[in-house]
């Protein structure tokens, strides 16, 4: 997800007009009616998967980067579709699901990709989401890149200490890392809300 | 304009924080406030902002006439401003404009005031035009500046600045106590900086163990070259030497 930055040049060519809000609504618009279609009636996925097709090369958005920005929910589809293994008529509602999940994510990725995260926060304000939840996204995205760092840390100095492990000491090793950077995380989740209350925070 | 008279604090695991500190600064005044590593130099500033709750245990605190209590609590944050150690603390926005305009949005004035003190914050500490820069994107010195621009926005009458020159470059720090100089609000410094703090206060106060162990002028505390190695301290540099740029500190013979 881009935080800030230009569009792809093509993309805030075609795209850019339209406000952040319309194009949550549209994309959202789009996966529901992709989720709503019967089982049955999958064969009328394909004008949306033509048109994504359409679509992403107007945007000038890359295949491979919207493949790779994938990768995290296969797994999910995967543990899904293998639920539905030996149910009637399995082959179609397995075929389904895979279908409606690329089609569904790859609306998501094109939003996401041509759409930096502070249009998208402004976006869901317009919208009026609940404001914790958008808030929450809000921080999610502030602090995500601050934990990246603070994790990539660890890990080096970790590293320039690790002469010789067995690869089970490595995983003992991770699983504290973790442990200590949601601690460092909780910590500095404090220290934001005392900055918060320091401002007037009610 | 700050007096504390008699605070105690432990945390609640049972450290014991401050013994029995009592302080004076008047307004207008810059202060220091030195001493190692855990001697409770941020848990005092954090009380002065009433973030450690209210001093039950015991003792008092009083910032610009207000007597630190339940009800003065939202009058007195808004009268005191912290700057964070830390910048990734206090930038939790998403855009400077956002983060800048927090505090204001706080004390429920128009979009249109808000707007104005965001403008002026940030005309202050030199960074108008960054309204819709990303927090994170920025250099550490223009972090710590939006942190102050974000503190200065609520038009508080003391600033408080918690290690405020730590990690900065040379020329960050410069432009920093060039910056620190020209607020005229009161200001309490916490800091290891000596020479900054040498630079900046006319009073020094030095705490180690959450004792107050010794206060008075910059230059007599800070030239006590005993004194600042009992309490884990060094004696600043330019009190050796004279600067070949200019003249001999104030005090120093």
């Amino acid at each position: 997800m881009r935080i800030d930055g230009p569009f792809p040049t093509a993309a805030k060519e075609r795209f850019g007009p339209r406000s952040p809000a319309r194009r949550i609504v549209f994309a959202f618009a789009w996966v529901a009616l992709i989720a709503l279609l019967p089982a049955r009636l999958w064969i009328w996925q394909l004008p949306s998967a033509f048109a994504l097709i359409f679509v992403t090369r107007k945007l000038g958005v890359s295949f491979t980067a919207l493949g790779k920005r994938t990768l995290l929910i296969w797994p999910f589809v995967g543990f899904t579709a293998l639920g539905l293994l030996g149910q009637p008529e399995w082959h179609l509602r397995v075929g389904n699901l895979v279908l409606k999940a690329v089609l569904s994510i790859w609306i998501l990725s094109l939003l996401t990709q041509t759409t930096s995260v502070i249009e998208l926060i402004a976006g869901l304000r317009r919208l009026h989401f609940p404001a914790i939840w958008v808030e929450l996204f809000a921080f999610l995205v502030r602090y995500a890149s601050v934990l990246a760092t603070e994790w990539n840390r660890m890990q080096l100095a970790r590293e320039a200490r690790t002469f010789h492990l067995p690869s089970r000491e490595r995983w003992r090793l991770l699983a504290q890392s973790l442990g200590c950077l949601f601690i460092r995380a909780y910590e500095r989740a404090e220290r934001i809300h005392q900055a918060m209350l320091a401002r007037g925070y009610r | 304009m700050i007096v504390i008279d008699h605070l105690h604090f432990a945390y609640p695991d049972g450290r014991l924080a401050l013994r029995d500190v009592s302080l004076r600064i008047g307004r207008g005044e810059t202060a220091g406030l030195v001493g190692p590593n855990g001697a409770g130099k941020s848990t005092l500033l954090l009380h002065l902002n009433g973030l450690l709750g209210l001093p039950r245990q015991a003792g008092s605190i009083c910032v610009d006439g207000l007597m630190l209590s339940e009800e003065s609590l939202p009058e007195v944050r808004r009268r005191v401003g912290l700057v964070f150690q830390d910048p990734d603390d206090q930038l939790f926005s998403t855009t400077v404009e956002e983060d800048v305009s927090f505090g204001p949005q706080q004390l429920d004035l128009t979009p249109g005031e808000v707007g104005a003190r965001v403008a002026k914050a940030l005309a202050a500490v030199q960074l108008s035009g960054f309204q819709q820069r990303i927090p994170h994107h920025l250099s550490l010195g223009e972090k710590k500046r939006v942190c102050l621009a974000g503190v200065l926005a609520c038009q508080p009458a003391v600033l408080l600045f918690d290690e405020p020159t730590a990690d900065f470059d040379p020329r960050g720090r410069r432009e920093f106590i060039e910056l620190c100089r020209s607020l005229p609000a009161t200001k309490l410094i916490a800091s290891h900086d000596l020479e900054m703090i040498l630079a900046l206060c006319t009073r020094v106060f030095v705490l180690d163990a959450g004792l107050l162990v010794a206060s008075g002028a910059t230059h007599e505390i800070l030239g006590d070259e005993p004194l600042m190695l009992a309490h884990g301290l060094e004696k600043p540099h330019s009190l050796f030497h004279r600067h070949p740029h200019g003249p001999m500190p104030e005090g120093h013979h």
